[in-house]
């Protein structure tokens, strides 16, 4: 399998259902005028791994 | 699901949530103490906890919602202004009270991630009728129909945008015909 955002992702998504129980993604895009598949599953890959380095702020969460 | 449909969740959902149709509580932000939306879409969806995370991203990816059986990850881009991360952040809590049973999940991401970004959207992909539905839905709960009056009012989109902390994009499209139109039908 080539080292793709596409597949990365993929491979991240199907771990996750079958070893943490994720029942689903959604996303909300933005500019996708000059994108395709692969840069976007790239901005989605880097978002989880920013989330996994805990480069992010949390604003919120439920009680 | 109709638009009609949606209006009629929204309404429940006012009515089970009172503060969002009564009170300024919607002017505020989600993610502040006061404003109740997160805590009420938690109370009625019983799934764990949600987060909201503020992430750096780029313009591509505006907001992700990971739901897990236990516990679920909002992300929103931190490069979003006040109206546009509260929206982002309401129309991925809405996905949390629409897309109810396991079809509606996403099975295959990357032919999800296809249909958003074609061109040519297809109105029979259940991925793109869930993302409109959550988007119109989002409208809903942030300006509820007790608001109305001040939608189809004579002030400038930009004026009503900043004062709700919504995007104005949304705003006009909620004050145009058919959006006005179904709405005051399906509240009658």
């Amino acid at each position: 399998m080539a080292d793709t955002a596409k597949n990365r992702l993929t491979k991240w998504f199907e771990k996750e259902k079958k070893e943490n129980n994720l029942l689903d993604v959604k996303f909300f895009p933005g500019d996708t005028s000059k994108t395709n598949v692969e840069s976007f599953c790239q901005s989605v890959l880097d978002i989880l791994e920013a989330k996994k380095r805990g480069n992010f702020e949390r604003l919120a969460e439920s009680p | 699901m109709r638009f009609v449909d949606i209006c009629l969740v929204a309404k429940d959902f006012c009515e089970r949530h009172p503060s969002r149709a009564i009170d300024q509580n919607t002017r505020q932000l989600i993610y502040e103490g006061s404003d109740t939306l997160l805590t009420d879409v938690a109370n009625d969806i019983s799934q764990g906890k949600i987060y909201l995370d503020s992430v750096r991203g780029n313009d591509k990816l505006l907001g992700m919602l990971v739901r897990y059986s236990d516990h679920v990850d909002i992300n929103i881009s931190s490069s979003l202004n006040l109206c546009w991360a509260r929206f982002v952040t309401a129309k991925e809590l809405c996905h949390l009270l629409i897309d109810t049973e396991d079809d509606h999940f996403t099975k295959d991401l990357i032919e999800h991630i296809s249909s958003l970004i074609a061109s040519n959207i297809q109105l029979n992909n259940h991925a793109l009728k869930s993302e409109t539905a959550a988007i119109l839905l989002a409208c809903e709960l942030m300006m509820p129909f007790a608001y109305n009056d001040t939608l189809i009012s004579d002030e400038r989109s930009y004026r009503i945008a900043l004062d709700y902390s919504m995007p104005e994009k949304m705003i006009d499209m909620m004050r145009s015909e058919w959006y006005q139109s179904t709405r005051i039908e399906a509240y009658k």
